[in-house]
């Protein structure tokens, strides 16, 4: 039986990316179905060219190509890093950690309680965060694209989580609702301080899972999302 | 004659029921046995067919496994313990929409 040579398996991957498909790990996934449906062709007829056999085989995607597969593939492992987030969201409402929660929304209580208002305060507050935030992101992008050599291999989720969960509710959230409270009569009660500390530190807690916590824990995650990770960095 | 509307959502049914059948299947594997069941009646292509899978596995009902073979990398998906409960209550519910469907189509009159 003829089988792919492993400078058809190279071409087959420039194949996926001339395709606009930039991430090896579904590159790899495609490049292994290509190549089994290229065999099977084989088997009937030992003679056939290889770039007939994969223009046979490619035809079978559709007329959208690899173009829908990666678009869901990237949606799919969206949807797992907002699971991550989640999980690790919830774990700051278990113990140990519920008590640095708790000691948290207190502190950001008391600090709340010495000011008359506490909307310019937060304002304040929440813009410069928002702006400190928007600088580290965008340090660490350009930073993760100097280092990133030619030819690296690129994984979604590696880029998922590098992208830190960025959206624009994340800045615009905050002063919305401080500016919708702004001058109410009620913004200076005890009921009000409250709820801006637990607001807060929902925030800060956010913030600190996408910016801090995740890419720390990086190498872990990938080799959860892809039990292939380790054969592909050997491959 | 199309009849893409009437097995729209039903992909991701059968993907469930095949791997129930099997220990574990790769990609190719499962685009070919989804065609061979369904006979040709359903024009599915494997752009429609490997999102299904991906949707599927980012849902917690597969688990994905790998190994080296020839001169490449081959991921095996095989239902989670959550995919294996799912697979049972979406044949259930298949049961039911047919039996549903067979009395519409073929009513069983009764005096009773």
């Amino acid at each position: 039986m003829r089988n792919i040579s492993p400078t058809e398996i190279e071409q087959l991957y420039a194949f996926t990316k001339k395709h606009y498909v930039e991430f090896y790990d579904l590159q790899s996934e495609l490049v292994d179905h290509l190549a089994n449906g290229i065999e099977n062709q084989w088997q009937e007829n030992p003679k056939l060219d290889f770039a007939e056999a994969l223009q046979i085989e490619f035809k079978k995607f559709g007329i959208f190509g690899f173009t829908d597969i990666q678009e869901q593939r990237k949606q799919a492992l969206h949807k797992r890093y907002h699971k991550i987030i989640w999980s690790l969201f919830k774990d700051f409402f278990r113990l140990p950690k519920i008590i640095a929660t708790v000691l948290s929304v207190y502190l950001v209580y008391l600090g709340l309680r010495l000011f008359n208002s506490y909307d310019i305060v937060l304002m304040t507050f929440f813009f410069s965060s928002s702006v400190l935030v928007l600088c580290f992101v965008i340090f660490k992008s350009i930073q993760r694209k100097k280092r990133r050599k030619a030819g690296e291999r690129v994984f979604i989720f590696n880029e998922v989580m590098h992208g830190y969960g960025i959206n624009s509710w994340m800045f615009v959230l905050p002063i919305q609702v401080t500016n919708m409270f702004h001058n109410s009569l009620e913004s200076t009660s005890m009921f009000a301080a409250l709820c801006w500390s637990v607001f807060t530190v929902m925030m800060f807690l956010y913030h600190y899972i996408v910016l801090v916590e995740i890419p720390k824990k990086a190498d872990i995650y990938l080799k959860e999302v892809y039990p292939e990770y380790e054969l592909m960095q050997k491959a | 004659m199309s009849n893409s509307k009437l097995y729209k959502g039903s992909i991701h049914t059968i993907i469930l029921k095949l791997l129930s059948e099997h220990d574990k299947m790769y990609g190719y594997e499962i685009t070919q046995k989804v065609k061979e069941l369904t006979k040709g009646e359903l024009n599915i292509t494997e752009g429609a067919l490997y999102p299904a899978l991906h949707k599927l596995e980012a849902d917690g009902l597969l688990s994905v496994t790998a190994a080296k073979v020839d001169n490449r990398v081959r991921k095996y998906y095989a239902l989670t313990e959550d995919g294996i409960t799912e697979t049972t209550s979406r044949l259930k519910e298949l049961e039911e929409y047919l039996a549903t469907m067979q009395q519409l189509l073929y009513p069983k009159w009764s005096l009773e």
